[in-house]
């Protein structure tokens, strides 16, 4: 019973640290550019073929994951400059140009992969296999998720809290116009925060396929997760959305482990209640 | 002769003539044209796009599960036949109810955040929630599992009795109506012009009738069991013309103007004594309605209903570059862009494949940023005037 | 207007016409609206009389425009009591401080921008029908001619006669604000509140505004009339009652010749204008 627990709770957080790299960004770049990216699931999943091919053919698992986000930062930063700048302002035409996108990249994806899912064949040693303390059972590689995840929100908690470009974001996620006052570019930092978020988005896709697989199909689900876990923590809340990945990850395996039927719509069930009885969500939401 | 072109060029009568013209389509596939099928699925797929349209483009809603109205409709449907064995006219009207409710309960729901980006995210989540309960193995009762639910082919269409009133009262009443308004509007010209239009006519109208006879005979001759492409064309024909004219009905009555008020300005429409909720309320319902009659329209289509295949969130992601693409607020231009992509995947399809989707997301893009206002708003508009301001000028 | 138009309505009030203009159609009691430690509006204590029209001014920032939203409803109040013929509506939604006959304007103009002039006006002219009405789904709105009708006969009082079907948001800054005033005139107020009816307008464009106003208040003896205005020549002209804001408070309250002459007002807002 224990030991199922601590299962329970280790993948719980695994996929809480998937969930979180994926509705980091999506949130970072709503609540600061108020741009609902419907891309974003689609660069997830983008991610995680990138470093799937990148892996399988230099053989090396961290070039894999250095590509994804490198290669997804690179495409956020053309999509944010190249087509979403021009339409600023207009919501529903940024939206309109995101669901575009989103229906490129997804089939293109489908041509290249079609249905099939697939996953590294070669990862480091270390995060094969499971450790063994006591009566535990901990995969390495679930392990290895959530150190990296808890790396990534570090740095972006530290980005934002002490960079100057980070207190940019942070004011503009209030209210734009005082980043503006700031004496900001804000035109650059939407760019840096888009390539920011879109990276995120990749590098999780990345470590996903080591445990859950690369397939087209991840790209709308998780765009799915994201939107969920960002009415979950909060609008536009950075925090909100930590502590949202958190309750929805774990939640999603604890039912996984002990009530099956529940898990897959348990996401949303905890959506609909946040709906029902909080609609400003975990964190109060800083922008409606 | 004059007021024979100004007829034509009033809406209703080009409307009809345009009507006419797919109503001979089956027709052709007699001579080895097989259109019908695919059109059936555009009518259908076009009446979801105008649900749609009806919300975002006029109510400026985006719901992002509208889904969720469409795939419940259409197992409504499936229930209906299947248990109940009831009438498909019946498991229709329940399509239509389940799709209203449910937009009455997202409303509620939603109440506290009815409006722009939240909506989208609350709709969505609302959906999914349905969703995933469907896709769950526990509810493979409902849900039919992977395979879907399976459902008998209604009566009426398979019938050649409901076919023979289709092709007839189809073809008949939109001739009559023709040779009525020629009749009409004729009036002032001389009596041999008069005699020689109708004569003309109804020789016309003669031979489409006797090739509706030879058609109804060579399939008299199928076998009556299975689903008839042309009975499906034709219902699904009728359903998306009263729809459409329901549909226009309702954007210029008094709840359809205050909807577009709401889109324009929420604040200002409940200073000036409106309630949005209750509007904005009506307008989920309605186009929800209109989105799962055509659910329930789609189930004998598809033959089988399944999670799968009717809450595809692609389907919605399509009914709103259809609506955009045509021109949002503009009802026609939901049909017209469903007829156009569909018809472009099912040409394109076969040759390039998957490509076909590449290119309608590109296509998309382009008309987002050169046409904002879609294919008939730009139609309609020039230069920031309205249709109604140029027609002001041209009249004086 | 008022004979023409709704003659029923002078008929049906039983009273003298000399007491239902002077009376106190709507009042606040000690009003107060905070945001976090920001105090709006601070205790206000004022009353609008029907046939008068009241200007209420005040430095930038002096909470006027708050107060506005406290009356039309679309904010609520931190503290005090909205009375309106002596019922309280401080906790009523907008759309029924509408029904009940308070009307207003907007500082940066509330249109309907994709809709045409006549539309904009129609569909506020509208929202007195009977609910059975403005629930209608199934029958042509353009059936309810008296509708319509109302519509084009406001828009030719204000001069957009021009303009029925040209797309709102392609009018001038000028005709907007007119269209403005006139979509909340349309509802049938009782009282009709202006947020800085001139404001942005040249100023060969503000004599015709302010004939608007002055029509309406002419014609329509029993509307009260309130605007915020900076400008003080035109307040001095049109207005009959003065209110002074300031940091949310209510300053002084009199006629023009009383508030050019109230010390406080001309340290606190004259002063710093001239």
């Amino acid at each position: 019973m224990i030991a199922t627990l601590a299962s329970a709770l280790i993948d719980g957080l695994a996929l809480s640290m998937l969930y979180f790299m994926i509705a980091s960004g999506f949130s970072l770049i709503f609540g600061l550019e108020g741009i609902v990216n419907f891309a974003h699931g689609s660069l997830f999943m983008l991610g995680a073929f990138v470093s799937y091919e990148v892996v399988s053919y230099t053989g090396s698992f961290y070039l894999g994951l250095a590509a994804a986000g490198l290669s997804m930062a690179i495409i956020g930063a053309l999509i944010e400059s190249g087509l979403l700048r021009k339409k600023f302002g207009n919501e529903m035409a940024i939206i309109m140009i995101t669901l575009g996108v989103m229906y490129v990249i997804h089939h293109g994806a489908l041509i290249r992969y079609g249905a099939a899912s697939s996953t590294y064949r070669k990862i480091p040693s270390y995060l094969q296999g499971t450790l063994k303390p006591g009566q535990l059972i901990l995969n390495n590689y679930q392990l290895f998720i959530i150190v990296l995840g808890l790396i990534i929100a570090g740095a972006v908690f530290l980005f934002l809290n002490r960079t100057n470009v980070g207190l940019i974001v942070r004011a503009g996620i209030d209210d734009v116009d005082m980043a503006r006052a700031l004496g900001a570019n804000t035109r650059r930092t939407f760019t840096l925060v888009f390539a920011i978020g879109s990276a995120l988005a990749g590098l999780g896709g990345a470590a996903s396929v080591g445990w859950i697989y690369a397939s087209v199909d991840l790209g709308l689900s998780y765009l799915f997760f994201a939107f969920a876990i960002v009415v979950i923590g909060g609008l536009g809340s950075f925090k909100g959305t930590f502590y949202g990945s958190l309750l929805a990850g774990i939640t999603h395996e604890l039912f996984a482990y002990f009530i099956p039927f529940l898990a897959g719509p348990s996401l949303f069930i905890l959506m609909a209640a946040i709906l029902l009885f909080k609609p400003e969500g975990l964190a109060g939401g800083a922008k409606q | 002769m004059k007021t024979l072109e100004r007829h034509l060029k009033t809406h209703s009568s080009s409307l009809m003539i345009v009507a006419l013209f797919f109503a001979l389509i089956p027709l052709f596939s007699y001579f080895g044209l097989p259109y019908s099928d695919i059109l059936t699925r555009i009518f259908i797929i076009a009446i979801y796009a105008l649900s749609f349209d009806l919300l975002l483009g006029y109510t400026g809603l985006l719901n992002f599960g509208q889904s969720l109205f469409f795939g419940m409709g259409a197992y409504a449907t499936a229930y209906t036949l299947n248990w109940g064995g009831m009438s498909f006219l019946i498991a229709l009207i329940f399509s239509a109810a389940i799709g209203g409710l449910l937009g009455i309960l997202l409303s509620i729901m939603v109440k506290r955040s009815f409006k722009g980006i939240p909506f989208t995210f609350f709709s969505l989540a609302f959906a999914m929630i349905v969703l995933s309960m469907y896709q769950k193995r526990l509810f493979q009762g409902i849900s039919g599992g992977e395979g879907g639910l399976l459902l008998p082919v209604p009566g009426i269409l398979r019938s050649i009795w409901a076919l023979r009133v289709y092709e007839f009262g189809f073809l008949g009443l939109l001739t009559l109506a023709l040779l009525f308004i020629i009749y009409r509007s004729t009036r002032g010209s001389s009596l041999y012009v008069r005699i020689g239009l109708m004569v003309g006519s109804s020789g016309i109208a003669a031979i489409v009738f006797y090739l509706v006879a030879q058609h109804l005979d060579h399939l008299a001759k199928a076998a009556t069991y299975e689903r008839l492409i042309p009975n499906s064309y034709y219902l699904a024909l009728t359903v998306l013309v009263a729809v459409y004219f329901l549909a226009r009905r309702i954007v210029s009555s008094p709840v359809g103007r205050v909807w577009q008020s709401i889109r324009e300005n929420e604040t200002r429409t409940g200073v000036i004594g409106y309630n949005p909720f209750n509007y904005k309320l009506m307008a989920v319902a309605v186009s929800g309605a209109i989105a799962g009659l055509a659910g329930g329209l789609y189930a004998p289509y598809l033959l089988t209903v399944s999670a799968a295949n009717v809450f595809d969130p692609f389907l919605t992601i399509k009914a709103l570059i259809f609506a955009v693409l045509g021109g949002l607020g503009t009802l026609k231009g939901a049909i017209l862009g469903a007829g156009i992509i569909l018809l472009l995947e099912h040409f394109l399809n076969p040759l390039i494949g998957e490509w076909t989707n590449i290119l309608i997301g590109v296509l998309f893009i382009v008309i987002v940023f050169t046409m904002p206002r879609g294919i008939i708003g730009e139609l309609m508009t020039t230069g920031g005037k309205s249709f109604r301001e140029i027609i002001k000028e041209m009249v004086g | 207007m008022k004979n023409q138009g709704n003659p029923q309505n002078s008929i049906s009030t039983g009273l003298g016409d000399q007491n239902r203009t002077m009376e106190t159609i709507l009042e606040t009691q000690g009003l107060t609206k905070k945001f976090g430690g920001l105090t709006a509006v601070d205790q206000v204590d004022i009353g609008f009389r029907r046939g008068i029209i009241t200007a209420i001014i005040g430095p930038n920032g002096a909470g006027k425009t708050t107060f506005f939203n406290l009356l039309s409803g679309l904010l609520e109040p931190t503290g005090g009591e909205i009375i309106y013929k002596g019922e309280v509506i401080t906790n009523l939604s907008p759309e029924e401080r509408s029904q009940k006959g308070i009307a207003r304007s907007f500082q940066l103009t509330q249109i309907f921008p994709a809709l045409t002039t006549l539309e904009n006006v129609r569909v506020a002219a509208q929202s007195r029908g009977k609910s059975s009405t403005t629930y209608n789904l199934l029958t042509n709105a353009e059936k309810y001619g008296q509708f319509t009708n109302k519509a084009r006969d406001l828009l030719k009082r204000v001069g957009l006669e021009e303009e029925f079907y040209t797309r709102a948001g392609n009018l001038t800054r000028a005709n907007r604000r007119k269209l403005d005033v006139t979509i909340a005139f349309a509802t049938d107020p009782e009282i009709l509140l202006l947020d800085e009816p001139t404001a942005g307008m040249a100023m060969e464009e503000i004599p015709e505004v302010l004939s608007v106003i002055e029509n309406l208040n002419r014609e329509q003896e029993e509307l009260a009339i309130v605007l915020i205005e900076h400008n003080m020549d035109i307040v001095m002209e049109i207005s009959d009652t003065i209110c002074v804001l300031a940091d949310g408070k209510k300053l002084a309250e009199g006629t023009s010749k009383e508030i050019r002459e109230d010390e406080r007002v001309q340290q606190a807002y004259l002063g710093a204008l001239r």
